[in-house]
């Protein structure tokens, strides 16, 4: 890597998009094998009941009762694959579970997790309920996977190189505190933007324009 | 300093995954859920009209990335080159189906665009998680060994 740019071989593109092997622990992975697959439809599970959640939370969709039974069952199908990964990811990279050792509060995330699934199958709560419920599995999937790697971005393995990590990747002091001011600009405009849109659209948008 | 700014770059991140994934997850439910019409064209509208703000958020974790952790930035965006290509594509695609889908009343045009909003949001969906993780997996078990990276 010269100057934070990776280098790779002119005319190929740096990762493969599958090896033979179709494995994550193979000595040329590339960027689908079993197990990146396996968190992909963890994902697309968990999204799935988020956006139904959505639509039965803002529309009188005909198909609103179908999706409540659909969000049920997938919810089991979240917590077998949930399980199944977390299984495969300890196996595959145990020296992930060290930062939740040594810093407690991250064990706030994967109970989030675990809490979202929970309600989601335990409470039968109301629409509104049942959205926040999928936002915890949201927040609390994400934050946990980052959560253990702190504070490395791009952590390293072997002894020749440092990791890249918040401190060594981070801009200059000055840097930062122009980005802030940016960034302060920057924040009153989405917040503006995020609270006017939600505003107007706030509670069922059946009866909404939207195309044809 | 550094620590303040990688709490608001996750905070971002996490906000865009909340608030877009819905989009994602309405993507797929229109691709399997909706058989007639007038659930298309509601479940469409339940993406289409929060989409284009839920996306800021993304757009604005790459500023805050690009200004607060450059290093990082450039590594991630030529390391990760393909998988994020896939999900830029996919992105486009997602957006162009739900915005086109309603500007001509004929079955075949709608078809087409549903189906490019339903697919697009099930591997832009699927490669989040690929990429995501791929990223997490594979940067603890060697990159820079890999692409004999120097910091």
């Amino acid at each position: 890597m010269h100057g934070g740019i990776a280098k790779y071989e002119a005319h190929y593109f740096f990762l493969p998009l599958w090896n033979s092997t179709f494995s994550p622990t193979a000595a040329d992975p590339g960027v689908i094998d079993w197990f990146t697959l396996l968190i992909g439809l963890t994902v697309v599970v968990a999204l799935t009941i988020h956006g139904a959640n959505w639509v039965i939370l803002k529309t009188s969709s005909s198909v609103n009762m179908k999706l409540a039974g659909m969000v049920r069952k997938l919810s089991f199908a979240l917590i077998g694959l949930s399980a199944f990964s977390a299984i495969a990811w300890i196996s595959l990279k145990p020296e992930s579970l060290e930062n939740f050792g040594k810093y407690p509060i991250f064990i706030l995330f994967p109970v989030l997790y675990l809490a979202g699934m929970i309600g989601l199958i335990v409470i039968k709560g109301s629409e509104r309920q049942n959205f926040f419920f999928s936002t915890m599995i949201i927040v609390g999937g994400i934050a946990g996977g980052v959560a253990s790697m702190f504070p490395a971005l791009l952590p390293s393995t072997n002894s020749i190189s440092n990791p890249l990590t918040i401190y060594n990747t981070t801009t200059t002091e000055y840097g930062l505190s122009v980005a802030t001011s940016w960034a302060i600009v920057g924040f009153v405009l989405l917040a503006i933007y995020v609270v006017v849109q939600y505003r107007l659209m706030k509670g069922k948008i059946d009866k909404m324009e939207y195309g044809h | 300093m550094e620590i303040l700014w990688y709490i608001i770059i996750c905070v971002v991140l996490t906000a865009f995954f909340v608030l877009d994934g819905y989009d994602f997850g309405t993507g797929i439910i229109h691709l399997f859920f909706a058989k007639f019409e007038g659930d298309k064209r509601t479940i469409a509208k339940a993406a289409g009209l929060f989409w284009d703000s839920n996306e800021v958020w993304l757009v604005a974790a790459g500023g805050m990335l690009f200004m607060a952790f450059p290093t990082f930035y450039a590594s991630v965006f030529s390391g990760f080159y393909l998988p994020l290509m896939i999900v830029l594509w996919f992105i486009i695609l997602r957006a162009i189906g739900l915005e086109l889908r309603s500007q001509f009343d004929y079955n075949l045009w709608k078809l087409i665009w549903d189906r490019a909003f339903g697919v697009g949001s099930l591997l832009l969906a699927l490669f989040f998680g690929i990429a995501f993780w791929q990223y997490h997996q594979r940067s603890q078990s060697g990159w820079c060994a890999w692409w004999n990276c120097q910091v």
